[in-house]
């Protein structure tokens, strides 16, 4: 029964976002029914040298006591993890079919995601962006710190339009330490612009994943007469008529879609679609296997 | 059939309003934003359609509505001939047994009264907060109880009697008429046509009385000696006195004080430090010397010794600090939360966690308080342990609102509602929801989907949370009403609440109250079963007739006492003036002659409305199925 709430249109209705959060990871957690392959057993495995920089809650004091040397314990699941979301919030973000918005759907998934990393204790941060960087949380696992990641999320809301080289200029800045790196976005520009802007990302290292949300109504438009259709981020106005929509719009899109995930792969990055009607589990599950991936 | 206001029917040219509307509608422009227009190119431009009348069926409901509204305006009536028949008065010789007739002397008096007036076609009755016909040869076995008298009920029994004598009814009344059994309205004294009143006042003027009015002190308590007792000591119609007040435990004295009583005044007396053995002690406040009305010279009270009673927790810790930091707060800290074995705890908490199910439904059925706190696990399982209600899913505050939900229906006559300041301010974010079944519902969303639930399962209670205590789902715990909710919950479910009130003659003691309790017995003051089995076995309310002490049994530790004393609005013996008394035979006169000549008319606007509630409701749903259709 629980795995009916990773169903968006129910999560919609949840005002809680981190409520949210938690109904989505314990209703994927049942399906999995906790495996612990996926690391979320916090059984004791070893003890590792402190090495400056790790987090003294972990060290073990009694060993220390013993032995006179620093020792942090470690527990199956546990790694140095550092998930960075990216979050785009411009405003095309803000479409809505007949379901949920887009925006409202990556928040899902971006808290859904950031709470599964926090009960790791994976370090978790988050940039959210438009055509400039504007929230940005460090990614970290200290005390507090899922809770600003959540308020972050919670503060994005469809803003202006998408320009993804000044804002992935920035986070080249931000992202210094290797790990995660997590883009939900709608990706409405060329393909190659969007690969050529986040391939960097990738190439110092991180594993990135693309999730690239889309709301079914755009994949697939359904025009019963001719519409006027404004174009959210620019205002522009057009009358469309139901064959093109029907026909060479989805053509259109089709290739669009084959060729940033075509793109996506030859840079090394993993690239995931998420339209707005489906589940959000897939993609938790795949942020867990990127994550099994490394070390 | 007929109209009252016919004028109304003019309103009917606004018919044309919804028609006008109907027809002159237009559809919008149709636009729409889309995310890019990137894989867009420029198609041909959109037909708009007119539209002319249409919506036929909402144009119907809008027009019914109107009508039937102006109709009602309009006061449509219905006139009935019905004529009544005649037949013969029958005397009715009512004898007032209220506290107040046992002042020296009454009683005897109405006694004779009545035997005067009882002829061989009259009927004798009693009366104090109501009505009792009884057989003539009760009347030398009359005597004044502990309750109140109250007219206002009287006459309203005296209306019920006469409609169903069908004919004229000569009522004499026999009563010391106490000012204090006056309703506050004169029209709530009426009588109807047919009833004639002849009143018999025992008592010309107001006789001084000295009352113990009240005694506060505590039903329960876990040491003897923090017992603390405080009377109020009342004179009425009085001069300055001095009084012996002695306070009696278990049938001895414990303590003796002197009290000075001001000229029609209070004086409070206190006690402290009584020595009182585990269980049940029968108390009392005496006021000596007495004076001429005994009933209310002493009062009687019952204290509870008992230990602090432990309750089984199963849950995350989370929960369990709440509620053990709830349960500390509370007044007295009459429980403790875990540590004991469940099956020996007279409630069990459960949190998300559990003993085996069957065990725990065996031991509520024998009598244990459950108090279920539901969580995820539990809708996943889709019904509620022990009591079995169907869980439907989950309720999220939705985003469209505020983003929280309310409990905005709930039932304040429960302590653990009322106590708890009605909820208010508590935000929801996440409920299961619960089928209620045969569950009482204390507490509601606003859409009617339950926060709180209390069911009786045999002999034990189980009360029901909707909204897990993980400090996510809801801020209750925040709340001081948190507090007073679990410290309710707690007693509810040992059900310590009014262990040991004190109560007054005459009123009903109904220990199912709130939950369909079954299988008790109650013994009255002299020991006698006060309910049959049948009555017991079905939970039937007893009325507390005689003072005294009064015991419920119920097994496992959970007897009841109570002590009934006589209802004080007795202690005034001021009668109702003269020229009252003498206006009411009149009132009831000429109500009676008011209601002859015309034809009775049964008004149709309240049909007529709720028919109009009916098109309403027909309206609304196809407008918002119209709605939702153009906004698709």
């Amino acid at each position: 029964m629980l795995q009916r709430f990773l169903d968006p249109q129910i999560l919609a209705g949840i005002a809680n976002l981190e409520l949210t959060a938690k109904t989505v990871v314990e209703g994927f957690l049942s399906g999995l029914h906790r495996s612990p392959d996926y690391g979320f057993s916090q059984e004791f495995a070893e003890y590792r040298p402190y090495v400056p920089g790790d987090d003294l809650r972990y060290v073990d004091w009694n060993v220390y006591a013993r032995a006179g040397r620093l020792y942090l314990k470690r527990f199956r699941g546990e790694t140095n993890t550092r998930l960075t979301l990216l979050l785009d919030r411009s405003a095309s973000m803000g479409f809505r079919g007949r379901g949920l918005r887009k925006i409202d759907y990556a928040r899902f998934l971006a808290a859904s995601l950031g709470y599964l990393a926090h009960q790791q204790r994976d370090a978790v941060g988050l940039i959210a962006f438009d055509d400039e960087v504007r929230d940005y949380v460090e990614p970290s696992s200290r005390h507090g710190q899922w809770l600003k990641v959540l308020h972050a999320i919670d503060r994005a809301e469809p803003g202006r339009r998408t320009d993804y080289t000044q804002p992935f200029w920035h986070f080249q800045q931000f992202l210094r330490r290797r790990g995660i790196v997590l883009v939900v976005s709608d990706f409405f520009a060329p393909a190659r612009d969007v690969i050529s802007t986040v391939a960097p990302l990738s190439l110092r290292g991180n594993d990135v994943i693309l999730m690239h949300v889309l709301d079914p109504e755009e994949v697939e438009p359904v025009l019963e007469s001719s519409r006027v259709l404004i174009d959210m981020e620019t205002g522009e106005e057009m009358e469309v008529s139901p064959s093109y929509a029907a026909g060479p719009y989805r053509e259109k899109m089709r290739r669009h879609l084959e060729e940033l995930e075509s793109l996506a792969q030859g840079a090394g990055m993993s690239y995931y679609r998420s339209l707005t009607s489906e589940p959000l589990d897939e993609a938790l599950r795949r942020y867990l296997a990127v994550r099994e991936g490394r070390p | 059939m007929g109209l009252l206001a016919p004028w109304f029917l003019a309103g009917l040219g606004l018919l044309a309003l919804p028609v006008y509307l109907h027809l002159l509608r237009r559809s919008r422009p149709d636009s729409k934003q889309f995310s890019s227009l990137m894989f867009f190119e420029p198609g041909r431009q959109a037909e708009l359609r007119r539209r002319r009348l249409d919506y036929l069926a909402l144009l119907a409901a809008r027009l019914a509505l109107l009508a039937l509204i102006l109709l009602a305006f309009a006061q449509p009536v219905l006139r009935s001939t019905a004529v009544r028949a005649g037949a013969p008065p029958l005397r009715l010789v009512a004898v007032d047994t209220s506290a107040s007739m046992g002042y020296r002397g009454r009683m005897e008096a109405a006694r004779r009264k009545a035997a005067e007036l009882l002829d061989e076609n009259a009927r004798l009755a009693s009366f104090d907060t109501r009505l009792r016909l009884l057989d003539r040869a009760e009347l030398a076995r009359l005597e004044a109880g502990g309750s109140a008298n109250s007219f206002g009920e009287l006459a309203r029994a005296l209306r019920a009697f006469h409609e169903e004598q069908k004919r004229p009814v000569e009522v004499h009344l026999i009563s010391d008429f106490q000012r204090s059994g006056l309703p506050g309205g004169f029209a709530e004294l009426a009588l109807p046509e047919g009833v004639a009143l002849r009143l018999h006042p025992l008592a010309g003027r107001a006789e001084p009385n000295w009352a113990v009015e009240s005694v506060r002190a505590p039903g329960r308590v876990r040491h003897g000696r923090e017992a603390r007792v405080q009377a109020v000591i009342a004179g009425f119609h009085t001069e300055a006195a001095r009084k012996t007040v002695t306070l009696l435990a278990g049938g001895r004295e414990a303590a003796r004080k002197e009290v000075e009583v001001p000229p029609e005044g209070r004086a409070t007396v206190e006690f402290e430090g009584m020595d009182l053995p585990y269980g049940f002690t029968q108390c009392a406040v005496r006021l000596q010397p007495g004076d001429g009305l005994a009933a209310d010279d002493e009062f009687l009270f019952a204290i509870e010794r008992t230990d602090p009673l432990p309750l089984a927790y199963f849950g995350d810790r989370r929960s369990e600090t709440y509620l053990r930091n709830a349960l500390e707060a509370a007044a007295g800290a009459a429980f403790t939360l875990g540590g004991a074995d469940w099956q020996r705890a007279r409630a069990v908490i459960a949190a998300g966690a559990m003993p085996a199910e069957a065990e725990l439904a065996a031991a509520v059925r024998r009598g244990t308080g459950l108090l279920l706190v539901l969580g995820a696990a539990d809708a996943s399982r889709g019904r509620v342990p022990v009591t079995g209600q169907k869980i439907t899913g989950t309720r999220y505050a939705p985003r469209s609102a505020e983003g929280f939900f309310l409990a905005s229906r709930v039932d304040r006559t429960s302590p653990l509602i009322d106590k708890a300041g009605g909820w208010e301010g508590v935000r929801f974010y996440q409920v299961i929801a619960v089928e209620p079944g045969e569950a009482r519902v204390l507490a509601a969303l606003s859409d009617g989907t339950p926060l709180l639930l209390e069911q009786r399962v045999g002999e034990g209670t189980v009360l029901i949370l909707t909204s897990p205590l993980d400090g996510v789902a809801n801020d209750f715990p925040l709340h001081p009403a948190f507090v007073a909710l679990v410290e309710q919950a707690a007693r509810r479910l040992v059900e310590w609440e009014d262990s040991t009130a004190a109560m007054a003659s005459g009123e009903i003691l109904a220990p199912a109250a709130g939950a369909g309790a079954r299988a008790y017995e109650v013994l009255d003051p002299r020991g006698q079963r006060a309910l049959s089995f049948a009555e017991s076995a079905r939970g039937a309310a007893v009325e507390l007739e005689r003072t005294g002490f009064w015991r419920v049994m119920r097994g496992a530790g959970r007897d009841r006492m109570i002590a009934v004393n006589a209802d004080r609005r007795e202690s005034d013996l001021a009668p109702v003036p003269e020229e009252a008394l003498r206006m009411w035979p009149a009132a009831a006169a000429a109500t009676g002659q008011g209601g002859g000549g015309a034809p009775p008319e049964k008004p149709l606007a309240l049909w007529i409305l709720a028919a109009a509630l009916a098109a309403a409701v027909v309206e609304a749903v196809l407008a918002s199925y119209y709605l939702g259709k153009e906004a698709v």
